[in-house]
């Protein structure tokens, strides 16, 4: 494998036909895309832990990197033209094969209403009825939390909603942490439980280390002294969200560059599809804390061998949850320290104003906090500080993200939400009623910035091939079926053919619809005569541009590479957008 | 409290930026482009010093610390910076509050030393000071109190008292003489030590009205100054243009004062106030007057544009008026320059008996910090003013001082703030660091 701007190479598992490029995009053109593969390379022992300081990670992303580009002109002017690299890692069909980072689920294969809300869940939640042992702390991270056993002897951390926000960031954990495992991420379990204060237990190593690394012990009575001051349920229980402990933890992973003493590890984690199309993910869900400390490299052993798993882990500031508090208007809009807003106004005079600055809301209901449709801009959404992976997005990843999003029906969306225990059945209608119409939102921002052709193929037969697709905006309901038309370049040079013409097929309101595509030739001496000539110079190219309704945005084209065959025509084999 | 570890980061960078050090509570100072300025003024002449927590300090140097070691092992060998921040931790512990400070206008910043008594409730206080400025400038204070050290509206008690003991010692002191068309070159300097005792009793008689009443002896010596950059103000001036220069005078004030102080809340906070202050002041030196002073200032801070904008007033007004015969003493006039006045001059640059200024100030927000308690603010402002012996014949638009210039300011709801302005005027251009003690 190799990496750089000058690489276009990627490797998947299958065989691979043909690599060809172009300027900006990678292409892929694969005979057999494959949908799942084990990586190459496996490790003989685990990679050193890594523990980066939080410190750090912000004043790199979220100020020096800003003032450095500013600095340096030819950055400067990439960012500002847009002019980005594509991802290292797309298959031919555009898409990802299933790996150390992500598992097609739901996209791939509808998941039931119930295993979306059982979560990566494989065994039995926490056992509450008996002695709960608190055997460290959890000192980092917004939210501050326990590590406990439980009574069968099961390893958790468990965290605690803040102070007058009953329920808040412990459904927003249950429920994003289900959506983003069956989206395709690996996370760990996440159950709702409640806890009997008095059934607590200090471990006879439980202590605390102060910054100074002074170890002071803690007792069964400084434990009930702390618990003493958290929000009780009715029947006396504390409510906790409690994650189940990931064995084979050496920290996180970084959103840029890679692991180095992972050799399967080759690809820089900012050009990989799968991390840049998860802003989507966290634009939905307002994963505001999308950032390297919320994620968990583990060292799993399969057959004997080792290898890391990309985890994702803390949705507690998600939804309309800030961890310690609801969320502000603001989230989600702007950085929390966001150098281009501040000058903006300063160089503006005050002039330019945001969107959440113009906008008052107080929550409806303390237990979802702020999360809704106003404001949310699916393009322009933003974590708390930079992630670099979310940075380096393009169109495509971000349609590849919002396919995930998409992929998600009301019924599964209800499934999760009823994992979050919401005690107020209006909250949690609310709440259910603003993820659809994030949703929507997300699906329709993405796919009407590319012209969103899937499952192609080719039918008929050389003297009038067919192409049959389903268009997803279609589908989805962002345009009507009636009046989609589409701008079609056919280029064949091989057989001297090119097309130019507006096309306004027949589209189900599924999506499905099929178009005409040029003959291939039937001369005596056309076969021979392109079985002599390299592969990539049998290509025909069949680009089409959806013609946006009035007012909506031009689309990208999607662009089809075909391969003559004698069966029906053609024979897709790559695509892009 | 802040929302997330990075919100409590920026705050940091901010405060490193443009705070530094900040001020526990205080009204005025050091060198001669940092003033610190309080909403609040108390009408007895106490601790006023800018002030500035410890760990305020060596909490950067934490982060710093932990930043290295993220990249260097040599960051091992700083890490003994914890420790002093630990020590300071102890010391606070026990009552003991190390601080940076500065101790008046001119004096420089140097260490200070605070050792507060333990309270026998929430009311009652008393505590030690003392600090010395790398300049030579040096201060000893003791003081007790009943309520809040400084009483504002809409605090939870509405009554508070206190009793000071100061000496202060200050030997650099500026004077450019008396008068608005005093002359900058003619800049001089003076030593002055100062004896003070007195009471301050506070009254919060609504929710947006503090009541002040002062009772103060105070004695103050003038002398030669010792800034070698300098000349003194007798080999500048006659005795007649420096009243009361190189005598030892004792006065016994009685003050009273209202403030009506009104906030509201919301991104950029609305403010409105009204300040009267009126003291007695009575001498038992010969040649001395008796004199009234009296301050009247109103203002407003009017936000608007979903509160991301706001224009600032300020209209004030203020005398020193001699009973009879005798002198008022030089030191004891009132004056402008510097921050908040005219900033464009050196602070304490014109001194008369009378003084009126203008302040219009547009500002517009540019950061506001997690659950709105901080804010980063830029603004544009035009100030105007004068000093005269009698501002009522002498006024005249075209005689205004005037001050144009541009700010960035660092604000907070609970704690303090930070002004870098760059301010230009009839003798240039000058850059003033300003601290805010709350806003």
């Amino acid at each position: 494998m190799r990496r750089g701007r000058s690489a276009p190479i990627i490797l998947s598992a299958a065989g691979m036909l043909v690599l060809a490029s172009c300027s900006k995009n990678r292409l892929v053109v694969d005979d057999a895309s494959p949908s799942s593969g084990p990586e190459p390379v496996m490790l003989t022992e685990p990679p050193e832990e890594r523990d980066p300081d939080v410190t750090v990670d912000f004043f790199e992303q979220a100020i020096r990197k800003p003032l450095t580009n500013v600095f340096i002109p030819p950055r400067a002017l990439r960012s500002w033209l847009g002019n980005k690299v594509e991802a290292y890692n797309p298959t031919a069909e555009d898409d990802v094969v299933s790996s150390s980072w992500f598992t097609h689920r739901n996209g791939d294969r509808r998941m039931t209403a119930a295993e979306v809300a059982r979560g990566p869940a494989q065994g039995f939640p926490p056992d509450t009825s008996g002695p709960w042992t608190v055997t460290g702390a959890k000192v980092r991270g917004i939210t501050p939390g326990y590590m406990i056993r439980d009574a069968a002897g099961g390893r958790y951390l468990i965290k605690f909603d803040p102070p007058g926000y009953d329920e808040l960031m412990t459904a927003a954990e249950a429920i994003s942490s289900r959506l983003f495992h069956a989206a395709g991420y690996d996370v760990p379990a996440v159950y709702i439980v409640e806890l009997d204060p008095a059934m607590a237990r200090a471990d006879d190593s439980l202590s605390f280390e102060d910054r100074l690394g002074r170890v002071h012990p803690i007792s069964d009575e400084d434990l009930h002294e702390m618990l003493e001051g958290l929000a009780k349920r009715p029947s006396g229980r504390i409510r906790a969200v409690a994650s189940q402990i990931m064995p084979g933890a050496i920290g996180p992973f970084s959103y840029e560059g890679t692991r180095k003493d992972d050799p399967a590890d080759t690809i820089p984690h900012e050009h990989l599809r799968e991390l840049r199309g998860m802003y989507v993910m966290s634009a939905w869900l307002n994963h505001l804390d999308a950032k390297q400390q919320n994620s968990l490299d583990i060292v799993v052993e399969e057959d004997g061998q080792l290898r890391v798993v990309h985890c994702l882990i803390d949705f507690g500031s998600s939804l309309g949850s800030a961890g310690i508090a609801p969320n502000a208007p603001r989230d989600g809009v702007e950085y929390d320290f966001d150098l281009g807003a501040i000058s903006a106004r300063l160089f503006s005079f005050g002039i330019y104003t945001s969107s959440w600055e113009r906008y008052s809301h107080e929550p409806e209901h303390p237990s979802i906090g702020f999360y809704s449709t106003d404001l949310f801009d699916p393009g322009s959404w933003r974590s708390n500080y930079p992630n670099p992976a979310f940075q380096h997005r393009t169109i495509r990843d971000g349609y590849w993200g919002a396919k995930l999003v998409a992929s998600f029906d009301e019924e599964q969306i209800r499934a999760a939400v009823s994992a979050g225990r919401l005690s107020d059945p209006d909250a949690e209608e609310t709440l259910v009623q603003a993820i659809i119409g994030r949703r929507d939102l997300t699906v329709e921002y993405w796919f009407s910035r590319v012209t969103p052709l899937e499952e192609p193929s080719v039918s008929g037969s050389p003297s009038a091939p067919f192409l049959s697709f389903r268009d997803l905006a279609v589908a989805e309901g962002v345009v009507p079926a009636s009046g989609r038309r589409y701008e079609m370049r056919f280029d064949f040079p091989a057989a001297g053919i090119e097309v130019e013409d507006v096309m306004a097929p027949q589209i189900s309101d599924a999506g499905a619809g099929e178009l005409q595509l040029p003959p291939v030739p039937t001369t005596p001496d056309f076969w021979p005569e392109l079985r002599g000539r390299p592969v990539e110079e049998r290509l025909a190219k069949l680009e089409l541009t959806a013609i946006p309704q009035t007012g909506s945005p031009s689309p990208r084209s999607v662009r089809f590479y075909l391969l003559p065959v004698q069966d029906n025509g053609y024979r897709i084999v790559g695509r892009a957008y | 409290m802040l929302r997330t570890p990075h919100a409590s980061i920026v705050s940091l960078i901010l405060t490193l930026i443009l705070v530094f050090p900040t001020p526990a509570y205080g009204q005025e100072t050091d060198a001669d482009s940092i003033v610190v300025i309080e909403r609040g003024t108390p009408s007895v002449d106490g601790w006023d010093v800018a002030e500035f927590p410890f760990k305020v300090i060596t909490a950067p140097l934490y982060v710093l610390v932990v930043g290295l070691e993220q990249v260097s092992q040599v960051a091992d060998e700083l890490r003994f910076l914890r420790w002093i921040g630990y020590v300071n931790q102890e010391l606070n512990r026990r009552s003991v509050y190390p601080t940076v400070a500065a101790l008046g206008t001119g004096s420089g910043t140097g260490a200070a030393l605070l050792i507060g008594l333990p309270s026998r409730d929430d009311a009652h206080w008393a505590h030690a000071r003392g600090g010395v400025t790398l300049k030579g400038y040096w201060r000893a204070l003791v003081r007790a109190g009943y309520g809040p050290e400084i009483l504002m509206p809409g605090q939870a008690q509405n009554f508070a008292a206190n009793a000071v003991g100061s000496m202060n010692h200050r030997h650099q002191d500026e004077f450019s003489g008396i008068g608005h068309d005093s002359r900058e070159e003619d800049r001089s300097d003076y030593e002055l030590d100062q004896l003070l005792v007195g009471a301050e009793l506070n009254l919060a008689a609504t929710r947006s009205t503090i009541l002040r009443l002062s009772f103060d002896w105070s004695e103050v010596e003038t002398g030669p100054g010792n800034n070698a950059r300098l000349p003194d103000v007798d080999s500048t001036f006659t005795p007649e243009e420096v009243p009361r220069f190189g005598t030892k005078d004792s006065y016994i004030s009685v003050g009273g004062a209202a403030e009506w102080f009104k906030r509201n809340p919301g991104l950029l906070p609305g403010r409105r106030w009204l300040h009267l202050r009126f003291r007695w002041n009575e001498s038992d030196s010969d040649g001395a007057a008796d004199f009234a002073e009296i301050e009247a200032r109103v203002g407003a801070v009017i936000p608007f544009h979903y509160d991301t904008r706001a224009m600032e007033l300020e209209i004030g007004y203020q005398t020193a008026r001699p009973s009879g015969g005798g002198e008022i003493p030089f030191y004891r006039l009132p004056t402008l320059g510097g921050t908040p006045s005219l900033p464009a001059y050196r602070t304490g640059r014109f001194r008369d008996r009378d003084l009126i200024l203008g302040r219009v100030e547009y500002w517009y927000r540019l950061w506001v910090g997690p659950r709105e308690t901080s804010l980063l603010a830029a603004s544009i402002f035009l100030h105007g003013g004068m000093v005269a012996h009698n501002v009522t014949d002498d006024f005249t638009f075209g005689r205004l001082r005037p001050s144009l210039g541009i700010a960035l300011s660092t604000l907070t709801l609970t704690g303090s703030g930070a002004r870098l302005e760059f301010a230009g005027g009839d003798e240039g251009l000058r850059v003033n660091f300003t601290f805010l003690a709350g806003y």
